[in-house]
């Protein structure tokens, strides 16, 4: 009784609907693929635009202010943009787009703009913390390339404000890229990888070790110290600049010197407009003030523990001069080592009535430092305008660099401009909001700490960059 | 998007879900059916016919009374149900054990020097005078209204055997959990391959046959071991009508550990491809059906494609550590130094994202809907989340190691061992 299993009509049109489902079902899966794919290629390109406008913001700046700006050199965020969207373009390539128009287009950009930040850097040979620069130049299929690229990647990760790298598919037969090539000697026959390290160029694979052997500054451990005279003063001033450190590789220092408590208990209009009875409150309180403001940026404290000068009695400043300057010395060495590099931030001084005596004791006593310091690491030196001082002196109109000059002609000052994110300026904005004690005093002296130090932030660098964009001014000291 | 590799992964994929969604359209016009059965209660009555349910013994003292038991627990008519309890020749206390029903009008205990199990059924089949035969493992237990729903299958006079939904008895080890699902997705498999007149196996727990099909036909053979596999085949091409009592449950037991599951494994895909071999002329041939032009077709591409995909993951594993290989030579130590979390290669677009991984993901859901209904189906719960973790990791491992086997053992003609 065998039945005839013969497939009717019926059963070869379900063969037909299964395969219309099927291609319906395969056609969503391929188009929303293609559909994020284009979404990333744009995504790049958006990012590239973004970039090029940067580069291009910078090179105006540069052209008008000749070689006397750093602004963007300061900060690694151009650098870590473009490396993302190199990341960005390898993993596009990984995934079997290496071959695509829109990637290969995107890619001879990418070399463009990593070629022109490299250029922009090594234009401003005056900018006093220039990070060193690496050209990489790779082929594919290639282990020592591999290798190589670890090598870099590790670098560029630990050490982000020391190194900028900028790799090349040497293979590709870019335009740019080969001129580049042979501007720094490198001939087609040479095996890749080659590494061209601040200019030199080395065939062959090279280990951290070796890199930092060929240059040393590269691993250097970087440390910020603001000298503050009083509790509140490096964060209105440089807050920003210290939310921004948290990113380098040791927690800035904020050293306060003006911080002593009184062993004779006194009372002064100023403590009691902030709220306290007698000095011991105000001062124990003004420290807890400033450890929590350090906290929000990330910073480390060091008090020095001198009177303020509401408490102090003699007015014999020449050697309070002398012994602050002891002590800065002092300070400063325990961090000096022949393997880090230092950045030492002091207060300025303004030209007429404007300013603090303390400002103006710790300024003296800075410059002193300036003069004696034999540092064994790499040390740099600036002076920041101290706020709301600074407003109150008329800057940006009036030339801070000239007044300085003016006090201490055997120096030259030059300005750098540090331009503030979005989330920097707002965290700095929130660390000047920790010290309630002494913003309760400006209020009632009629001034709105706050505010004033938000708007002066934002506005301080108005005309000076392309985008506009919040920012901080620091002087290099240069003897 | 445009190597070979890609390309084949993306056309195993096209397959693979044009076999689903064709399974799934199949379901959707039976479905009231299938459902149908399970909700409808079978009834005793005068004219069920004489049943003989063999039941093959070798060194399964320890299971074979909860076996026999769960036989004389069926609701059927006692003088109709006939128990054959063979020992074939075991070496442990079996023949004791079964001594129990001794004295049982149901149950017939027989004795035979050791052959295997297509010599006891032969041996069975031989002696009886039911018009219906079926055996059921000394591992495996019936539920009481297995028999009747199976019996009501046979009303249809075409019908030559019925095969029940088969469970895992009791899954406790990560393993035996892994199986549990990977049952529940058989008995929806089970299910539409026979409304597709489509089943290639008609398995040792508990398959009923008309016993005049073993006139036409012949008896078993040894079939590389898996006589229930080539039963089903020879029925095939011979144009006899195989179904699938889906409301019929049976459980049975499952081996525990890897080992015994993967020459469990071994002894059924060796016996399947080998079987095959033996019936290569259902393949590709649109006589027998969509057996010929579908089933078998595609069980022959899914298993080279398990293979390819398997080589393909083991090659990007090996890719993977020959990285960080690379990395361990260009940085020593430095490699494990902690940098923070990086939070950007959290970003949407570092998700990957292809055809591939979407067309998976859909067939992925059309799998886990399989499960389900497969449960329901069979009047059993839902599995769990947890099982079907296990079945995810376990079953994308082990399966392609026996999978591997399995190809060796046809292409070298090795036979298995049974036990």
């Amino acid at each position: 009784m065998a039945i005839k299993h013969h497939i009717a009509f019926k059963e070869w049109k379900k063969y037909l609907v299964t395969l219309a489902i099927t291609l319906v079902i395969f056609g969503t899966a391929i188009g929303v693929s293609m559909w994020i794919d284009s979404a990333r290629v744009n995504n790049i390109r958006s990012l590239q635009d973004n970039i090029s406008l940067n580069i291009l913001s910078s090179e105006t700046q540069f052209n008008l202010l000749k070689d006397a700006s750093c602004s963007d050199l300061f900060n690694s965020d151009l650098a870590t943009q473009l490396s993302d969207i190199g990341d960005r373009l390898s993993f596009m390539e990984a995934n079997g787009h290496s071959k695509d128009s829109d990637i290969v287009s995107l890619k001879q950009y990418y070399y463009l703009l990593e070629i022109k930040d490299y250029m922009l850097i090594n234009a401003a040979t005056k900018c006093p913390i220039k990070p060193t620069t690496v050209l990489y130049f790779y082929a594919p299929n290639c282990a020592e390339c591999d290798k190589q690229g670890d090598v870099l990647t590790y670098l560029r990760q630990h050490y982000p404000d020391n190194i900028r790298v900028y790799s090349f598919d040497y293979s590709l037969g870019i335009s740019a890229v080969n001129t580049l090539a042979n501007v720094n000697k490198i001939s087609e026959t040479m095996p890749m990888p080659v590494v061209v390290i601040d200019g030199k160029t080395y065939a062959g694979f090279h280990s951290v070790d070796e890199i930092a052997a060929i240059e040393p500054k590269i691993m250097y451990e970087r440390t910020r110290i603001v000298l503050s005279p009083h509790l509140d003063d490096a964060v209105s001033s440089l807050g920003g600049l210290l939310a921004k450190s948290t990113h380098s590789s040791n927690s800035p220092v904020i050293a306060t010197i003006f911080t002593g408590i009184p062993k004779v208990v006194a009372s002064t209009t100023w403590d009691m407009k902030s709220g306290f009875d007698n000095s011991t409150e105000a001062v124990t309180k003004r420290i807890s003030e400033n450890a929590r403001a350090a906290d929000i940026l990330g910073a480390q404290v060091r008090n020095l523990g001198y009177l303020d000068g509401q408490y102090r009695i003699s007015t014999a400043t020449t050697s309070l001069e002398n012994k602050i300057t002891a002590d800065i010395m002092r300070l400063l060495k325990t961090y000096d080592t022949s393997t880090s590099s230092m950045e030492i931030y002091g207060p300025a001084v303004f030209s007429g009535n404007v300013g603090h005596y303390d400002h103006t004791i710790l300024h003296e006593a800075y410059m002193n430092v300036v003069a004696q310091y034999k540092p064994r690491g790499v040390v740099t030196f600036f002076i920041y305008e101290d706020f709301p001082y600074s407003k109150e002196a008329g800057i940006p109109k009036i030339d801070l660099a000239k007044t300085l000059r003016a006090d201490e002609p055997q120096f030259s000052y030059t300005p750098i401009y540090i331009p503030l994110a979005d989330d920097i300026a707002s965290t700095k904005n929130s660390a000047i909001q920790a010290y309630t004690s002494q913003l309760k005093a400006m209020t009632i002296n009629g001034i709105d700490l706050v505010g004033s130090s938000l708007d002066w932030t934002k506005h301080r660098c108005d005309g000076l960059f392309k985008i506009p964009s919040a920012c901080e001014v620091v002087y290099q000291v240069q003897k | 998007m445009t190597s070979w590799r890609d390309i084949t992964t993306l056309s195993i994929l096209f397959l693979s879900l044009y076999f689903e969604v064709f399974m799934l359209v199949t379901y959707v016009r039976r479905r009231r059916l299938l459902h149908g059965r399970v909700k409808h209660e079978p009834q005793i009555h005068p004219d069920l016919p004489d049943v003989t349910i063999i039941v093959p013994c070798y060194n399964e003292e320890k299971t074979l009374v909860a076996t026999i038991k769960s036989l004389l627990a069926l609701d059927y008519p006692k003088e109709k149900l006939h128990i054959m309890a063979v020992d074939d020749g075991s070496t442990d206390g079996t023949f004791k054990a079964l001594q129990e029903f001794a004295d049982h009008s149901q149950v017939e205990i027989l004795r035979k020097e050791n052959g295997g199990k297509h010599t006891v059924l032969n041996m069975g089949i031989a002696r009886t005078k039911s018009e219906f035969v079926g055996c059921l493992d000394a591992d495996s237990y019936v539920n009481p209204d297995a028999l009747l729903r199976i019996i009501k299958r046979f009303n249809d006079p075409e019908v030559m055997a019925v095969v029940p939904s088969m469970h895992i008895h009791m899954p406790r080890t990560p393993i035996q959990k892994m199986q549990k699902v990977e049952y529940t997705l058989g008995v929806f498999w089970r299910s539409i391959l026979a409304e597709l007149n489509s089943l290639y196996v008609t398995p040792g727990p508990f398959s009923i046959f008309r016993k005049s099909v073993f006139d036409k036909v012949g008896l078993y053979h040894k079939a590389h071991n898996t006589e229930d596999m080539e039963m089903a085949m020879r029925l095939q091409s011979n144009g006899l009508k195989i179904v699938c009592a889906n409301d019929a449950v049976v459980h049975t037991s499952s081996p525990r550990s890897v080992m015994k599951l993967y020459k469990q494994r071994v002894r059924w895909t060796s016996g399947f491809l080998q079987n095959l071999r033996d019936y290569k002329k259902l393949v590709f041939n649109t006589k027998h059906g969509h057996l010929g032009a579908l089933v078998l077709p595609i069980m022959i591409i899914s298993t080279a494609s398990i293979i390819f995909i398997v080589s393909g993951w083991a090659y990007d594993m090996w890719r993977y550590l020959h990285g960080l290989f690379i990395r361990f030579e260009a940085l020593g130590t430095r490699m494990f130094e902690w940098n923070g979390f990086n939070w950007h290669s959290w970003n949407w677009f570092f998700l990957h994202t292809s055809p591939i991984m979407f067309g998976g993901l859909v067939s992925l859901v059309i799998i886990i809907a399989f499960i389900l209904v497969g449960a329901r189906l069979s009047k059993a719960k839902w599995p769990r989340i947890t099982d079907f973790l296990w079945y995810g990791a376990l079953y994308s491992i082990v399966a392609p190691i026996w999978l591997l086997r399995s190809v060796y053992n046809l292409i070298t003609s090795r036979q298995t061992i049974w036990r």
